[in-house]
């Protein structure tokens, strides 16, 4: 553009030395008009032209699905979009320590593509734990067997049998066969998950076909984050089947549910969710990690069923996962 | 305290005079005052116009007068930067990120993109061409490739 107007500028200029009139008047005049033409061609030039290590900047401060959305804008933003500078913002800061505990180790061609393939969960610590990254906010989820868990009387045969189900990605679950108390307490590692990110942590079960006495009394739940402490009830049963099951309880034994209910302290119910991958959840409350932890900082969570002394079996525990809130 | 003064000089011949302090925190302009020998009218910066330079000025005045020592003067600052970026227009804001870049200025470098990435989240694809007067370079078979390959951030 600018040489073009060069060019035109020394047509002219020939053209009106040529004519020999008033020569350095109108030199003068028309270097000067073209200097400042010149000038706002630069600057209009620049305004289109964002270099490309801004726009990676820029892209690395939105979201994954934001930045992978802009590589259909235009072949830069595409080559921007792709590069290491924006994956590496948004893989985890501890990422590294986590790849690198995978066996084999993981390699990768690109951030972007490790990124992808750390969606599916990771098992780590010789199977113990899985990680995975949620693409849409780009934080850790995090998920710990049972076996990393604190259950009573776990290593009791007659109350817990351990066994290998082809539905877990662990290789150990834990399913009660018949207990009193029905107690299980979990920690979680603060400083293992992503900063600025609100987490969920949810018991994952499952129920067998002759599940009993699990719903008779709620069971109580809580999270401990720093001085903080929530607490909440929920029944352990099957979805629908537990509906049902709960208004057949109401009219034969609602005396006894009752006073049962009575003996727990409140807190908010929280029914058991179906999963896609074919387990179900139960919250067990939520924490914010906003990464002014101290090194060991540690969450602690605990479902409880210790008031109904009665027997009950049929659950099967797999672990508790640590998603982020979406 | 005496301090010396610098002065700069927009594309457009206009004349800037700042603290040396306020000035050095671009390291393009330390740059040019340590290995240059200075022209009389300033330290010319031939790619930021006046009306950003005095954006510009207005940035590192701001950051070199205030050192932040604890978190309610954190908290003023980073005030007095949403009001400053509350202020401009969405050419300025571009503009601005071409002059920090070019005078290699962290602070407003980092807050210009995030500007520009929080204006960006959840847009679509056509909103971001406009955002950033950008054409769209690629042949449908291309542009249905990428679309393909990023599937997800579609649905």
């Amino acid at each position: 553009m600018i040489t073009l107007f060069l060019h035109i500028y020394s047509k002219i200029f020939s053209v009106i030395t040529n004519l020999n009139t008033r020569v350095y008047i109108a030199r003068s005049y028309l270097f000067f008009f073209f200097f400042k033409l010149i000038l706002v061609m630069i600057e209009f030039n620049l305004l289109e032209k964002v270099p490309e290590d801004c726009i990676s900047t820029i892209l690395s401060l939105t979201t994954p699905r934001d930045a992978c959305r802009s590589s259909l804008v235009s072949s830069s933003f595409r080559l921007a979009a792709d590069s290491d500078v924006v994956w590496e913002r948004f893989l985890p800061s501890n990422y590294q320590k986590i790849v690198s505990t995978t066996n084999p180790p993981l390699n990768f061609s690109s951030k972007k593509k490790l990124f992808f393939h750390l969606q599916e969960p990771l098992l780590i610590d010789g199977g113990t734990k899985s990680f995975w990254l949620d693409r849409s906010t780009g934080s850790l989820g995090y998920m710990q067997c049972a076996r990393e868990l604190w259950i009573s009387n776990a290593e009791d045969p007659l109350k817990w049998s351990w066994k290998f189900l082809p539905e877990s990605r662990f290789g150990e679950v834990a399913e009660l066969v018949s207990t009193s108390s029905l107690e299980i307490k979990g920690k979680i590692k603060a400083n293992t998950l992503s900063t600025k990110t609100t987490y969920i942590v949810n018991l994952i079960v499952k129920f067998t076909n002759y599940a009993y006495g699990l719903d008779s009394i709620p069971s109580e739940i809580s999270l401990e984050h720093r001085k903080n402490v929530s607490v909440g009830i929920a029944y352990l049963r099957n979805g629908d089947v537990g509906e049902n099951k709960y208004w057949l309880e109401r009219i034969y034994y609602s005396n006894r549910t009752e006073k049962l209910r009575a003996r727990i302290i409140g807190g908010e119910e929280r029914r058991v969710r179906e999963r896609s991958d074919g387990w179900m959840e139960i919250e067990l409350g939520e924490f914010v990690n906003d990464g002014q932890c101290e090194e060991e900082e540690v969450i602690k969570v605990s479902l409880m069923e210790v008031k109904g002394e009665h027997l009950k079996g049929g659950i099967v525990i797999e672990g508790i996962e640590v998603r982020p809130k979406a | 305290m005496s301090t010396k003064k610098i002065t700069l000089l927009s594309s457009d011949r206009e004349q800037f005079i700042v603290d040396e302090a306020v000035a050095i925190q671009s390291q393009t302009i330390k740059n040019l005052i340590e290995d240059t020998v200075p022209d009389e009218d300033g330290i010319p910066l031939p790619v930021v116009h006046s009306r950003i330079l005095a954006k510009v000025t207005e940035y590192l005045t701001k950051h070199a007068n205030y050192k932040p020592h604890n978190d309610a003067a954190k908290e003023e600052l980073k005030n007095w930067d949403v009001k400053f970026l509350g202020k401009l227009d969405n050419n300025t804001l571009f503009d601005l990120i071409l002059a920090a870049n070019y005078l290699d200025i962290k602070g407003l470098l980092d807050l210009t993109c995030q500007a520009v990435a929080d204006l960006m989240k959840g847009m679509s694809v056509e909103e971001v061409r406009k955002l950033f007067n950008i054409e769209n370079d690629f042949t449908p078979e291309e542009e249905e490739a990428v679309r393909k390959e990023n599937q997800w951030a579609f649905d």
